[in-house]
């Protein structure tokens, strides 16, 4: 088997044989292959290592390669972005919980009866002895719990964003890199 | 070289990739099974055939890890396969590091060939296949690259960390070496 001079057409044939070319390529490779004995054996060869390689192709699991992969983040990880805004859910749910307390006041203010502005009061300090709301610690919130607090805390615009990042509100926290 | 259909090729990745920052999911399934059997058929062809189904996936779970960085600047084929390599190589690391294996190399590749020809039923497939593996490890992985990939030099050079030229060169010793073989 020997090399056909014209390198041009060989360069093309692994192109050729994979059906890369334009049609007008694969007319003028065509056309030489049907005059060039050296440049068919050549294909021939380069066919019977496709063929050869395809047939020893490792199996592989589609399936399995797609669960695999991250899932596109729609809506934050709750665990990691619960314990990277662990600061910013703490000082809103301080915020509504001194907000709640002004309104128990302000209702309490303005309350006709003693006795439900008393109710008021009470669950609003219940609120206020626990750090966060609902069934304890900030820990012990489901994802859809915190999700729900953060949508609801999103909206309200005085509070302020703070990236892991960036400076504390506080005077306290680790210095930026 | 190659024109009209990589440019094609290129243009439904893009459209994917696409589609799956946008949150569709099936994007995802579509961009494996465009590239998932030629990237284990590069795997296998660096000697990693018993492992080729987790490389794979390793590959694919880093590359949509980084997918939002992915600029486009080369095929996201040749991308994926930069970083099989990369697996394959500190995987060899590792077994290096835990069995003073010489070289990177020296992965008994001959043997491995020898040892899949039962796979191959034609005779003319497996005369060919023998002679592609007595091929050194660079000219053996251009060479494939090349012919059952359809990289274009420069794609090789991105691909194992070469340059265009000597992907050239490598090319067409290999092929000269693999008719020799064949004529012995």
């Amino acid at each position: 088997m020997s090399d056909c001079p014209n390198v041009e057409i060989r360069e093309l044939l692994p192109d050729y044989l994979g059906g890369r070319l334009s049609d007008v390529r694969r007319s003028e490779v065509s056309s030489h292959l049907a005059s060039c004995q050296d440049c068919a054996e050549e294909l021939a060869l380069l066919q019977l290592v496709r063929q050869a390689y395809e047939a020893t192709t490792p199996a592989v699991n589609v399936s399995a390669i797609v669960a695999a992969l991250p899932k596109k983040a729609t809506r934050p990880v709750m665990r990691s972005w619960r314990r990277s805004h662990a600061f910013q859910i703490a000082a809103a749910v301080s915020f509504i919980t001194l907000g709640g307390i002004s309104l128990a006041v302000a209702r309490s203010f303005f309350s006709v009866s003693p006795d439900a502005a008393l109710v008021d009061t009470v669950a609003v300090n219940t609120v206020g002895d626990t750090p966060i709301s609902f069934a304890g610690g900030l820990s012990d919130l489901g994802d859809d719990d915190v999700e729900a607090l953060i949508t609801a805390l999103e909206s309200i615009e005085a509070l302020p964003v703070v990236e892991p990042s960036d400076p504390p509100l506080s005077g306290t926290g680790r210095q930026g890199s | 070289m190659a024109e009209d259909l990589t440019g094609r090729d290129d243009s439904l990745d893009s459209s994917l990739i696409q589609r799956w920052k946008e949150g569709d999911e099936r994007a995802a399934t579509a961009l494996v099974e465009r590239h998932a059997a030629a990237l284990a058929r590069y795997v296998g062809s660096l000697g990693e055939r018993d492992a080729a189904d987790e490389v794979v996936q390793d590959t694919f779970v880093r590359a949509f890890a980084s997918l939002e960085h992915f600029r486009g600047d080369s095929s996201l084929r040749t991308w994926l396969f930069t970083i099989a390599r990369r697996l394959v190589v500190d995987r060899r690391r590792a077994f290096r590091r835990r069995r003073e294996v010489g070289n990177l190399e020296d992965v008994d590749a001959a043997t491995e060939y020898t040892a899949l020809d039962g796979l191959i039923a034609s005779e003319a497939q497996r005369k060919v296949w023998g002679a592609v593996g007595k091929l050194s490890p660079t000219q053996r992985e251009v060479f494939l690259l090349r012919v059952n990939e359809g990289l274009s030099y420069k794609e090789i050079a991105d691909v194992a960390g070469t340059t265009e030229g000597a992907a050239r060169v490598h090319y067409h010793n290999a092929l000269r070496t693999v008719k020799e073989n064949l004529n012995e």
